[in-house]
């Protein structure tokens, strides 16, 4: 069997060699695979190496402050410079275009020697990682030479690209911001001296912002007034002071940063700008923050080693989680608040429009309909609804009365809740049968998937439990989950396939509908033999009924009724006025009728719910078969030494084990139903009455170009699924607990 | 107990013949339903091997009874780069997606999952759920502002001073497999954490206690001990997010919509499915070439596949 698998393997492998080597366009492909896989080596490669590296600086606080704080200041330094120069701030540094020209070959040279630089810089980083995941530190020096010998190659034949945007524009000022500050770092670590320390935080401050002052673009330089200059930096005092007060701290610290801030942005952001203004007050208004910034740097003193530990300590944990919450934070959280951010603007995020988005959407303003309650009327005279108020009625009495006899209000045994649960299901088809709408869609197909794959599932599971053939037929039911839905689709599409009447269906559906409608309305030997067939069936049931009656005995009544039931309305259509796919003519001929299943509605929304439940039962399937397998084996013992039957046993002790379970199952069930989209999107792009929150999100959003409308949707659909999240919330609480 | 009051049964009061009968029902009512849920995909396997007029013009049923050979002209249609419906190169753009959606949370999570599991920090417990409970978030709710990040960057506007800021470049990511490929490991990171995290704060205590009295840090105990012993569960999310990468319809529809050079293969077979009837004898060829690896990845790797469901859900 493993010997099989790794054949599948391999042979799937050289199927896709062999797939792309017979092709004529093997070039261009070879180009993607390899594009691709570069693209993952860099990606992998660099946060890899970021990552080990920013560990490796942490490991420097414990066995060297002074070199941790150059380290850290130097790359807070090199990266705030990066931003204030990729933003447009300062002037631009190093050799321009028309020196570069000048020199000619010298710039040759110093770009490769640059480079080289570089590169070995980086090199030697990653050589530090690899020789200590590997243990052998001879390691380090071959590789940052062979980054540096990259970084050559790379400066003698990119010369002008490198050279021109990527030294004069991005590289200069963050490395000589980090410089500076990486030197004042080193001095700040070394220096146990409170006094000398602050005086080397003033003077660092001083010269990095003496030096930002003067390389400032005109453009932004402000013009202030003592109010906009005072407001903010007292806000920003008051802001940090006061917490650190309320914790009893000294807020000298704070105080500083917050003074820095709110003088910040009260010099760039509150101000005027004016760009023929002095240039003193450019330099002041830059100087101040960054002498204050090296002041609440320098202000305690020097750690101690407690602290250098703490410091360490508490940067791992963010290192090995910084990657996976900043990944979350960019994706899922600023994306979804930015959503509902934009759910308060017009179609094109210009005007703010309050909350009319969702009104459109509750209000009915849309290109559906969102609830449409408009046939409500017509509810009664559903037959659905005159089925399943009847047989909820009956449940309810025959629950009553067998109450009554055991001293109980209501007795819920197989006779009183088989009626209950067919009515109540048959009453919720001919509620979201009638009143109709995108969001009742919604409810219908979360209503029915996860009620039908769950029972579904639960069913094969109970089934397939302890059967010879279970792992087969469990991977058979299992299979679905691992096509997807827009495969899916296309495999019902043709499931459902209708052609014209004159033709043979080529859908298994219709094939049968209408094989069916022929063989009820013909007169042949298969008709009669069907007849007979039913017939039989019918009247055996009906006499394990009777037995079962005379017997006093009410085991497994209430599903064989059921079914008779419905055999019995069935032979009588098959008998009487036909069944199936076949309509008289007008000359009293017999004309094939198939049905439409994809366009007809509202009943065409089941047949896609069809889809869904035959991917979505495979996975209760799994889960629930798992958790009775782990149901203890001594409880059923028990149950069989006591003379209980299978029913008794499962529904007794089995399924009451398995309730949370179920509940993890139905929970997930519901967030899959409730986004419910490519099924929908491929067979009918929400047609014929189908659409659901999705499909509509993405038609509005970016089909008909309306993000207001579209987040106002996307964010409906995050509602509706909250409750959930809550209940999960709760679980997981429990079982932290 | 309670449980005395089932002794009142007596035994099915039948014949054993019949009894044999009703006990054999069971296996035939699931070898029923397990008809039933191939049949499906029986038919399209069985017409993506007939031709073109046989498809159109009878049931697929029909191919068992009648002459008539079995044809292998779809796939070749399908995997030709050079005929206007081929599917080949989104076969490699899949990849160009699957892969690096596959390989990068794998590292990211099994990070976080260990600092959640391992690591004392203050708020781990609460971050520890936050992260979690994003499982349940639809996507929906990310998607406009991430295609507006990927085809504009992002920037903040100071309304006071007039002045833009430009937070993230303007990579011009829309309509690549990289903006899929990025949008996949965000969202795939919560599952990715909370089933590593049921593993790997699973391990035994006492390795870890052993190893950092000989002197290993975080970073040494992740890389020596954690990761190694954590391969099966790493195999079971890389399953997982495989064939959910590998089949998304949505992000790559919505990031890369109709940049034909970079549509993988859920894309290129819907667009097969659009064209009403005139590809329609393809569209089963096609549908099994794009499931042709997730079925040989669900087969070859069914164990951990399901060991990675039940980690990720029976818990809790």
């Amino acid at each position: 069997m493993k010997a099989l698998k790794k054949l599948a393997v391999v042979a799937a492998v050289v199927v896709l060699i062999v797939a792309i080597q017979s092709t004529d366009q093997s070039e261009l492909l070879f180009d993607k695979i390899v594009s691709t896989l570069i693209s993952v080596a860099i990606a992998v490669g660099a946060s890899a190496g970021l990552w080990v590296g920013v560990n490796l600086l942490f490991e420097q606080a414990t066995k060297n402050w002074p070199r941790f704080q150059a380290l850290s200041f130097g790359l807070v330094g090199g990266v705030f410079f990066f931003a204030l120069d990729g933003n447009r701030l300062l002037r631009t540094l190093g050799p321009q275009p028309d020196v570069a020209e000048i020199v000619g070959d010298a710039t040759n040279v110093s770009t490769s020697l640059t480079m080289a630089l570089f590169l070995g810089l980086v090199g030697l980083l990653v050589g530090r990682a690899v020789a200590l995941y590997r243990s052998s530190p001879a390691l380090v020096a071959p590789i940052a030479a062979g980054f540096a010998a990259l970084g050559v190659l790379l400066g003698q034949t990119r010369t002008e690209e490198v050279a021109g945007e990527f030294f004069t524009r991005i590289l200069w000022w963050p490395v000589i911001g980090g410089a500076i500050a990486a030197a004042f770092g080193a001095l700040l670590g070394g220096q146990g001296d409170l006094r000398s320390r602050r005086a080397i935080g003033v003077v660092g401050g001083l010269v990095l912002g003496v030096l930002t002052g003067f390389m400032l673009f005109r453009a932004y330089r402000p013009v202030f007034s003592v109010v906009d200059l005072a407001v903010p930096t007292l806000t920003g005092v008051v802001a940090f002071g006061f917490p650190a007060m309320v914790r009893g701290r000294s807020p000298v610290p704070s105080v500083l940063l917050g003074a820095a801030i709110g003088w910040a942005i009260g010099a760039f952001g509150f101000s005027d700008v004016d760009p023929l203004g002095p240039l003193g007050w450019q330099v002041v208004a830059t100087t101040v923050p960054f002498v204050l910034v090296g002041l609440w740097a320098s202000w305690r003193p020097l750690a101690d080693s407690t602290r250098r530990t703490n410091v360490s300590a508490q940067a791992r944990s963010w290192i090995f989680l910084g990657p996976a919450l900043t990944f979350i934070a960019a994706t899922l959280v600023i994306p979804a608040i930015r959503t509902m951010y934009l759910s308060l603007f017009d179609a094109r995020s210009e005007e703010w429009v309050g909350f009319a988005n969702y009104g459109r959407i509750f209000g009915n303003d849309l290109n559906e309909e969102s609830f449409d309650f408009g046939r409500i009327g017509a509810l009664d005279g559903s037959l659905l609804f005159q089925l399943g108020v009847p047989l909820l009625l009956l449940g309810a009495i025959v629950g009553v009365l067998l109450g009554r006899r055991q001293g109980n209000f209501f007795e819920t045994t197989g006779v009183s809740a088989t009626p209950i649960a067919i009515g109540f299901v048959l009453v919720a088809f001919a509620i979201f049968s009638t009143i109709r709408g995108t969001v009742i869609n919604n409810l219908w197909w979360v209503f029915t998937v996860t009620g039908a794959s769950t029972c579904v599932g639960l069913a094969i599971a109970v089934l397939a439990d302890r059967s010879r053939s279970e792992k087969i037929a469990k991977a058979f039911i299992f299979l679905p989950m691992a096509i997807s839905f827009v495969g899916a689709s296309i495999i019902w599409r043709a499931v459902y396939q209708a052609r014209d009447a004159r033709k043979p269906q080529t859908g298994v559906l219709n094939a049968l509908w209408v094989g069916l409608g022929r063989l009820s309305t013909g007169s042949g030997l298969p008709t009669f033999l069907v007849t007979i067939g039913l017939i039989f069936t019918l009247l055996s049931i009906l006499a394990f009924l009777l037995g079962a009656i005379a017997r006093r005995s009410l085991q497994g009544v209430a599903p064989i009724a059921t079914i008779g039931a419905l055999l019995a309305w069935f032979t009588y259509r098959f008998i009487g006025p036909g069944v199936g796919g076949v309509r008289t003519g007008p000359t009293g001929e017999l004309i094939p009728d198939p049905a439409l299943f994809v366009q007809d509605s509202p009943f065409n929304n089941v047949w896609l719910m069809i889809i869904l439940i035959w991917i979505q039962t495979g996975f209760a399937m799994v889960i629930l078969s798992a958790a009775i397998k782990a149901v203890p084996a001594e409880f059923l013992e028990a149950a069989r030494v006591d003379g209980a039957t299978d029913a008794q046993i499962f529904w007794r002790i089995t399924l009451p084990q398995i309730y949370p379970t179920i509940g993890v199952v139905v929970t997930t069930t519901i967030v899959v139903v409730m986004k419910v989209f490519d099924i929908v999107k491929v067979i009918t792009n929400g047609q014929f009455d189908t659409q659901v929150l999705a499909n509509q999100m993405f038609s509005e959003a970016f089909s008909f170009r309306d993000k207001g409308v579209g987040s106002a949707l996307a964010i409906v659909l995050f509602l509706s699924v909250l409750p959930v999240m809550f209940y999960n919330i709760r679980q997981m609480q429990k079982a932290q607990a | 107990m309670a449980l005395t009051k089932f002794a009142d049964n007596g035994a099915p009061g039948i014949g054993n013949a019949i009894y044999r009968v009703l006990r054999a029902i069971p296996t035939g009512v699931l070898w029923f339903i397990v008809l039933i849920w191939s049949i499906p995909t029986l038919g399209l396997a069985v017409n993506s091997f007939r031709g073109r007029d046989d498809q159109r013009g009878k049931g697929w049923w029909t191919a068992f009874s009648d002459e008539g050979g079995a044809t292998l002209d779809n796939y070749e249609t399908v995997l030709t780069a050079s005929s206007t419906n081929s599917i080949l190169e989104s076969l490699a753009n899949s990849f160009a997606i699957a892969v690096p959606a596959t390989i990068i949370p794998i590292a990211i999570a099994a990070f976080a999952a260990y600092a959640f599991a391992w690591i004392d920090f203050r708020g781990r417990q609460w971050l520890f759920i936050a992260t979690v409970s994003l499982l349940a978030v639809p996507l929906q709710v990310a998607l406009i502002p991430l295609l507006q990040l990927y085809s504009g960057g992002a920037h903040l506007s100071l309304p006071l001073m007039d002045k833009t800021i430009t937070l993230v470049p303007d990579f011009g990511l829309q309509g690549t497999a990289t903006a899929v490929w990025l949008t996949h490991t965000g969202f795939g990171l919560p599952f990715a954490i909370f089933l590593l995290h049921n593993y790997i704060s699973g391990l035994p205590k006492d390795v870890f206690e052993s190893a950092r009295i000989d002197g290993a840090d975080h970073f040494t105990i992740f890389w020596r001990i954690v990761l190694p012993l954590s391969i099966p569960v790493l195999a079971a999310f890389a399953i997982f997010q495989f064939l959910w990468t590998w089949n998304d319809f949505l992000i790559a529809n919505t990031m890369i919509g109709s940049e034909r050079s970079a549509q993988p293969t859920t894309i290129a077979i819907a667009n097969l499915a659009g064209d009403y009837g005139r590809n329609e004898h393809l569209l089963s060829a096609g549908a099994f070439v794009q499931a042709f690896f997730p079925l040989v990845v669900f087969f070859s790797l069914q164990r951990y596949f399901v060991r990675g469901l039940l980690a990720g859900s029976v818990k809790g």
